[in-house]
């Protein structure tokens, strides 16, 4: 067992709390108040804010009674779970520099070779077929325009 | 009879060839663009408008509305098969029918789902028909005031139930109703929460935390048992279509119900979101075994999506008769009206009858094709899980991550579905549930907007919550669906008392 | 008490023709070579919506550019998504924003990631009027009547609205100045809804465009009072009740001291762009206008024409700016 449920309940209670508490912060620059018109601006959001504290910290009392043996995530699972989501999130990180296309098929490409036991060849094949038939539908049908980088600029696509 | 007259003249119009090619080449491209995420509806209509001016306003309506018609069924199926519903109202056809194509009958769950949007369809364009000249009137007496009451019957016929974890379906609720405030208020045209963080000005997307929430957190979840599984070992053929289609007159009741429930909230403008929700709320409370709802109850499938379907086809018209669109599809075909010279409103029914009924009967043929072409492209679809998941697993990734970017052109997005993948992941495991957020953030804003223009309108006395019939019937409702366990209870405990005597 | 824009007006039917001229000789310059995007600071559907739309069919109908162009819709925040948008494509004239007074209005009331001057204005191709509109079974016949009957209730007559602090509430606390008498004003999300409110008897009043309140007027549900321009409209083919456009008495004919209020459809490029490229889409808008199309539209959605350029249409925007923030800064509306 790498992570206990109970300290992850534990820590989601802490960051639902924190979330309530910049949405009640927040609305307190606006009109929290019920005037002659109604509710103002930050009325709703105000209260939603607390409650959300006061709900977050029940959640809280009630985490701290649990099983501490109960685990939330074993060794081999978030292994897994990380294989798929640091790629991710390095595709995310790179697709504001490089665009799209260029990310996403070496994403494609890697994942496939990696995870699916295809040859590079293979791997890279299909990532090309792929984000050729991205390009067809989006930007030539559609004519909806993906981010696209440097890579592509030096091509003289856009 | 003259509608009857009107009706048939109307299919002499959308029977001919050209109509009815028309009709399969719309139906086709909405399908296209209802499956894949990054491509909505209004894409669609956007990519068709252009062609739309050197038609006649007859045939442009037909090609768009069968667009919008097959594009209305097509986001059912990533909803089904992926767990991403491409758009709002097929939200909650992911609950049942996601598990149900999980579990390898990935056929039987699209059937299900498109026999029941069919039939939904097909009531409301029957009801359409009756009532097309009223229907303009029964919309005007909504004000803000019953709006609200509305969304709030949608809002307690769902959370009421309490199924889940008490406090942590609250804390979904209030984050849901949070992320709705973000950006400009209507009301007061102040910016909330947005920290003067540009892209953060147009609001948290809703398709944005969807893709997130129910696309990337799945598959997080999914893959903890490794990339390597294959896909679904499932028989798929024709003939499981045909056998799930028999089989729909056994749940008579819940399409039945589900498409009163959608046609009421498509003609009274709460729309086909809060239709859906609401229609699958209510069949989970009246079920007989409402434990088996969220793990592929067939029941759960058909609610949402015949309530989805028939209250997208009754509020088209209210629209038309209004001018007020009900979606940015139906805004964009809208504005497609009026630069054909067409002007939206109540005279439309008079002063352009041939055009009217002629959409009316092409909305019979159109959804009947689309029914056709959806089912038979049933086998095909389910066979996309056939293929690894160490392809499909990636491939999904990026074409959510590619339909997060084109909502809005905005990097931001981007990352923001990948933050709500991981919120997904982390509370789809700790038991929080994801429903009633999602349906906080569609509804939570114009609930807010709707009970603070109320609160104008009566200088701030809440008595106008029963100031009309409609909207204290509907207020009442809502408050008796909340409280429901509560006065089941009470009924039941009366009524153990009394037998004694 | 004449509105800026409709100072500028009066100089565009004389200045149009020259500011076409010099932009087509201009033109030749530069050209977009790569698809140019056409970002719409409304919602689709909304009336910058069409009007976007329908340039970029005219464009297409009638070859007015070499390159496609593509509509996108970036109506967060009241349309300052689209403004902002503009500001971060800096320097890149592929990207044509379409708006209205809006963009030189939003950033005085509320706290924008933009400011006015981060975009190039292009052009000024029409003005949308404002009509104020009253259910039709409501018993004033005429505006004047209309504003005692509101004096009586003293801040009791609602009026329902688009949006807060944006066109229509600026109008009706022009209204309120004007004449001295309180109005509730009821935001709602678009002209079509305030509309419907009206419509449905659920409001008293409102202000609304021609075009969002002619289904209604056929209908017999909503009467026109008064228009808010120095003269009355072109129109005059019978709309409803064998009235035209033209029959509407403007508002100072009916009594009340408010002159002229127009909203602007405008056309701009993000800041960096040059001199050619501004004047080559002005161009391309001058070319628009002059299509019976443009004319077609306007005539349906009862729009003024009015087409304005170069350094009028900065001026109007400049004066129209300076008066708007009075009034902002006397009802407490100012944050920049």
């Amino acid at each position: 067992m790498l992570a206990r449920r109970r300290s992850i309940e534990l820590g989601t209670a802490v960051a639902v709390a924190i979330f309530g508490g910049i949405v009640a912060t927040e609305s307190l620059g606006h009109d929290i108040g019920w005037g002659e018109a109604g509710p103002g601006a930050g009325y709703f959001p105000f209260r939603i804010g607390l409650l959300l504290i006061a709900v977050s910290t029940g959640i809280f009392i009630q985490s701290l009674r649990m099983d501490r043996s109960e685990s939330f995530v074993s060794a081999t699972e978030l292994r897994a779970s990380l294989a798929v989501f640091l790629p991710t999130a390095a595709l995310v990180a790179l697709m504001p520099w490089l665009g799209c296309y260029v990310p996403s098929f070496v994403y494609l490409a890697y994942m496939m070779r990696r995870h699916g036991d295809f040859s590079w060849l293979r791997s890279i094949a299909l990532a090309a077929v792929v984000m050729a038939v991205f390009f067809l539908v989006f930007e030539i049908w559609f004519r909806v325009p993906l981010a696209k980088g440097p890579i592509e600029s030096m091509l003289g696509i856009y | 009879m003259s509608d009857f007259a009107s009706l048939l003249v109307g299919f002499q119009t959308a029977l001919s060839t050209y109509h009815v090619a028309l009709m399969i080449g719309g139906v086709l491209l909405g399908i296209l663009v209802g499956v894949l995420p990054g491509l909505g509806a209004p894409n669609g209509v956007s990519l068709l408008l252009p062609l739309t001016f050197s038609m006649d306003p007859v045939s442009a309506i037909i090609l768009l509305s069968s667009m919008y018609w097959g594009a209305l069924f097509g986001g059912s199926t990533t909803s089904i098969l992926f767990n991403i519903p491409g758009e709002p109202s097929s939200v909650a056809t992911t609950f049942d029918g996601y598990p149900m194509a999980k579990a390898g009958k990935p056929t039987e769950a699209l059937a299900t789902a498109f026999s029941a949007a069919g039939f939904g369809a097909l009531v409301g364009v029957v009801l359409v028909t009756l009532l097309a000249n009223s229907i303009a009137g029964i919309a005007l007496r909504f004000s803000s005031p019953e709006y609200f009451a509305v969304y709030l019957l949608a809002f307690c016929s769902f959370i009421g139930m309490g199924s889940g974890h008490p406090l942590k379906t609250a804390a979904a609720l209030l984050i849901g109703l949070s992320l709705a405030a973000v950006g400009m208020d209507t009301v007061s045209g102040e910016m909330r929460l947005t920290f003067g963080y540009d892209p953060l000005v147009k609001g948290v997307t809703f398709l944005v935390a969807v893709i997130g929430l129910f696309g990337i957190g799945e598959i997080l979840i999914t893959v903890e048992q490794g990339l390597k599984f294959d896909g679904i070992h499932a028989k798929i053929d024709l003939a499981t279509v045909f056998r799930t289609m028999a089989g729909m007159p056994r749940y008579w009741l819940a399409l039945v119900r589900s498409t009163l429930i959608g046609c009421w909230m498509g003609i009274t403008p709460g729309g086909p979101t809060a239709a859906s929700f609401m229609s699958y709320g209510v069949a989970r409370r009246f079920s007989r075994r409402p434990e088996r709802f969220g793990s592929g109850e067939p029941e759960g499938i058909i609610s949402p999506e015949a309530a989805d379907h028939s209250a997208g086809v009754s509020a088209l018209l209210p629209m038309l008769a209004l001018g007020v669109p009900g979606s940015a599809t139906a805004a964009v075909m809208m504005g497609g009206l009026m630069i054909w010279g067409l002007q939206p409103g109540p005279m439309l029914f008079t002063e352009q009858h041939d055009f009217v009924w002629g959409l009316i009967a092409s909305m019979y043929l159109a959804n009947v094709v689309a029914v056709i072409l959806v089912l038979a492209t049933v086998p095909l679809f389910s066979a996309i899980l056939r293929v690894p998941f160490s392809i499909i697993g990636p491939l999904i990734v990026v074409v959510c991550l590619t339909g997060a970017y084109t909502v809005s052109n905005s990097m931001f997005d981007v990352v923001l579905a990948l933050i709500f993948g991981v919120v997904g992941y982390v509370f789809k495991k700790l038991d929080y549930p994801i429903a009633p957020l999602v349906l906080a953030m569609v509804l939570g804003d114009k609930a807010e907007d709707a009970f603070r223009q109320s609160m104008i309108l009566s200088n701030g006395s809440l008595g106008i919550f029963w100031s009309t019939a409609i909207a204290g019937t509907l207020t009442t409702l809502a408050f008796a669906l909340a409280l429901w366990p509560l006065l089941s209870r009470l009924i039941g405990w009366m009524s153990a008392r009394r037998v004694p005597v | 008490m004449r509105s800026p824009v409709a100072a500028a007006l009066a100089v565009a039917s004389l200045g149009a023709l020259g500011a076409g001229f010099t932009a087509t000789s201009a033109s030749a310059d530069w050209q977009p070579n790569r698809p140019v995007e056409f970002v719409v600071a409304s919602g689709p559907g909304g009336g910058t919506d069409q009007f976007a739309r329908l340039v970029q069919s005219i464009i297409q109908k009638h070859e007015l550019m070499a390159v496609p162009v593509i509509v996108s819709n970036k109506g967060g925040g009241a349309g300052s998504e689209a403004f902002v948008y503009g500001k971060g494509a800096d320097g890149d004239p592929t990207k044509v924003v379409f708006g209205t007074n809006n963009e030189w209005l939003l950033p005085l009331v509320t706290k924008m990631g933009y400011a006015s001057s981060d975009l190039r204005p292009v052009a000024s191709m029409a003005v949308d009027e404002f009509i104020l509109w009253t259910n039709s079974e409501a018993p004033y016949q005429t505006a004047a009547e209309f504003i005692e009957s509101a004096r009586k209730q003293n801040g009791g007559m609602k009026v329902a609205g688009s949006q807060s602090k944006d066109t229509d509430q600026i109008l009706v606390r022009r209204l309120e100045k004007a004449t001295g008498v309180k109005f509730t004003y009821v935001p709602f999300k678009s002209g079509g809804e305030a509309a419907v409110q009206l419509a449905g008897a659920h409001v008293e009043a409102n202000t609304n465009n021609p075009q969002e309140n002619v289904g209604q007027w056929k209908a017999g549900k909503v009467r026109p009072l008064c228009v808010f321009s120095s003269k009355r409209l072109a129109y005059k083919e019978p709309v409803a009740d064998g009235k035209s456009w033209a029959d509407i008495p403007t508002c100072v004919e009916a009594g009340i001291p408010l002159d002229t209020y127009q909203m602007p459809r405008t056309v701009w490029l993000p800041k960096g762009t040059s001199d050619e490229q501004v004047a080559f889409y002005a161009a391309v808008m001058d070319k628009v206008r002059q299509t019976p199309e443009w004319k077609d539209w306007l005539a349906r959605t009862s729009q003024s024409e009015a087409f304005v350029t170069g350094p009028a249409f900065a001026d109007a925007i400049k004066q129209d700016e300076t008066k708007n923030r009075a009034q902002f800064a006397e009802d407490g509306w100012l944050v920049n």
